[in-house]
């Protein structure tokens, strides 16, 4: 028997076309999903070195994947270049100031490829240079204001790997701490916790005693010298203070009125000569007589040494005049007795008193 | 109470297992100019990043006017942005941009309100004050080294920031330029601004420096006032042999 399906080529051919209809449609959701026929936008940037960097690498915004490295490679002066894509839909957030970063984990737990949005107004258009945040021109941007570098929080791998041998040291020093307090603990902490024990003990017996002796209430000869310092600080302070304090004052008065003085004086232009001699004829008087005073002295001098010279000689003539002085007496009273002279004495030849030799004496 | 316009808390930095910065403590005062010195590779330009908040420390906080940079709101570090300002050692000036470009985005970010003749004006008066005559309509890359530092300057110029931090900024210029920046920076200097900078120029340091921090190593080695310097032969022999290493 032979069975026959009404219609089959059609049915087989609608299950064909609806194959087809859902392989499509299973390919166009695919596609949309991987992004197949969606325009993205590119962008190229610069790095230092590929450490961390890799095809296909996520383009990060808050969490969201916003594009993908597409490209890595060297350029002429043996910068990296990386061109990479942001998605069609997040393109309104590539504004100008715009920067990339790269965060490599320490520890290896994962890289991070980061977008930070600038704050400029206009788009970068597609295929522009978006710098790196740590290059200089990225720094420029946002010493600038143009985009703003939020704190990271991905630093906890970081953080946790430096933790570790910190409290490692921290449980050792504090176990070497606990054992020095009790007293139990051996080597050089302990040991000058010991010796600083009874150092501190030492300390506060002196203190109570220095204090005692300060307040009054102490014995001792600390606390008498105390007590005598006192009384011979109340007096000083009291009396010697304020005289020394009064003389001080003069003094230092007198002193500066003296360096006033002296600075005026020793100034040949200042005020004081100013004041007493205006335009100089003062001076010059003086000093004019002065060179007289001088020459005149010297004149003095010249005379006082021939003088000296001649004292001898004086000296003879007084006691030849003496002796001629006593002979005259005598012949006068010799005349006076002789009858023949009575009528009177002849006139007397005055000797040139210029002659100072006793020779040229006449009687 | 006194308040450091920046403070620099116990920082270290390290990158690719290597300690750049350590321990470093500092209290920049407002109004005053500093200068980082000392040997190459000991840290400088890593604590002026640190200063200006460009690079995060590992250990460490670094506070502007009493407030924590790493925690700062997004409206409190844009008000940062605004009142620093940083030139960097090789310029870094946005290649794809134009000149005009790279002077207008400061002030459109900061200032949105100000119209584009206003923004204009304001770059046409900040080239005229570092001396910068060429066209405006052309990229970095037809600049020279000496230019790229003028344009870069002026950027830094251009929002009026209180506070300034120059890397090596008269270095490869002339002497014309290298006097006119040194010119400018002394006029902000006047104008009560904070400016801390690194150089190597004894001359340069001798001349705007009012104190002088030496970093060797990564650590804050000596600080010293500019009245230090100016009385004291020996030091300032000693530093500018320090700095010339």
């Amino acid at each position: 028997m032979k069975f026959k399906i009404r219609y089959a080529d059609q049915i087989v051919g609608i299950l064909a076309i609806l194959a087809i209809l859902i392989l499509v449609v299973v390919i166009f959701l695919l596609g949309s999903k991987q992004r197949w026929f969606a325009k993205d936008y590119k962008y190229n940037s610069t790095f230092e070195s590929a450490t961390g960097l890799s095809v296909g690498m996520a383009l990060q915004y808050k969490g969201f994947t916003i594009g993908k490295i597409k490209t890595i490679g060297l350029d002429d002066e043996n910068l990296v270049e990386v061109s990479f894509t942001i998605f069609d839909t997040y393109y309104n957030r590539v504004k100008e100031g715009s920067v990339i970063e790269l965060i490599i984990n320490p520890i290896g737990l994962g890289n991070s490829f980061l977008f930070h949005p600038g704050n400029g107004s206009s788009l970068i258009p597609d295929g522009s240079f978006i710098p790196r945040a740590d290059s200089p021109e990225g720094l420029a941007l946002i010493d600038s204001g143009q985009v703003t570098i939020p704190k990271r929080d991905d630093t906890i791998t970081n953080v946790i790997a430096q933790v570790n041998p910190l409290l490692t040291n921290i449980n050792e020093t504090l176990a070497q701490l606990n054992g020095a307090i009790k007293g139990t603990g051996k080597g050089p902490l302990a040991d000058t916790m010991k010796n600083l024990s009874s150092t501190m003990s030492n300390v506060s017996d002196l203190t109570s005693s220095v204090n005692g002796a300060i307040d009054g209430t102490g014995r001792g000869p600390l606390a008498k010298s105390l007590n005598n310092v006192s009384d011979i600080t109340t007096n000083v302070n009291d009396k010697l203070l304020v005289e020394i304090n009064s003389e001080i004052a003069s003094v230092q008065a007198i002193t500066k009125n003296f360096e006033e003085l002296s600075s005026k004086l020793k100034d040949p232009t200042g005020l004081v000569p100013k004041l007493i001699d205006p335009d100089g004829s003062m001076f010059k008087s003086i000093e004019t007589s002065i060179k007289s005073v001088e020459s005149t002295l010297s004149n003095v001098e010249d005379s006082s040494s021939i003088l000296k010279g001649q004292v001898p000689q004086i000296a003879q003539l007084i006691q030849n005049l003496q002796v001629a002085l006593l002979r005259g007496q005598d012949v006068l009273e010799a005349l006076r007795n002789n009858p023949l002279l009575k009528n009177g004495v002849q006139d007397k030849v005055n000797p040139d008193s210029s002659g100072t030799n006793s020779r040229n004496i006449e009687f | 109470m006194y308040k450091p316009i920046i403070e620099l808390k116990d920082a270290a930095f390290s990158a690719q297992d290597k300690d750049v910065i350590r321990e470093f403590s500092y209290q920049f005062e407002e109004g005053k100019t500093t200068a980082l010195i000392g040997p190459s590779g000991g840290g400088k330009s890593t604590v002026l990043k640190l200063a200006a908040g460009l690079i995060v420390p590992t250990e460490g906080e670094v506070y502007y006017r009493g407030r924590g940079i790493s925690t700062m709101t997004r409206a409190q570090n844009m008000k940062f942005r605004k009142e620093s300002s940083f030139v960097f050692q090789d310029s870094a000036l946005w290649a794809n941009q134009t000149l005009r470009q790279i002077l207008e985005l400061p002030l459109k970010t900061h200032f949105p309100k100000m119209t584009a003749t206003q923004r204009t004006e304001r770059i046409v008066q900040i080239l005229a004050e570092t001396g910068y005559k060429k066209d405006l309509d052309i990229r970095p890359s037809q600049l020279s080294m000496g230019e790229q530092k003028l344009i870069a300057f002026a950027r830094s110029m251009v929002c009026e920031p209180k506070l300034m931090f120059l890397d090596e900024w008269t270095e490869s210029l002339d002497d014309g330029s290298a006097r006119r920046l040194i010119d400018l920076v002394k006029k902000q200097r006047e104008q009560a601004r904070t400016i801390i900078f690194v150089s190597h120029n004894f001359r340069v340091i001798k001349e705007l420096a009012q104190t002088i921090c030496m970093i060797i190593d990564g650590r804050l080695s000596l600080i010293i006032s500019a009245e230090e310097i100016a009385t004291n032969d020996g030091l300032a022999k000693m530093i500018e042999k320090g700095i010339a290493q």
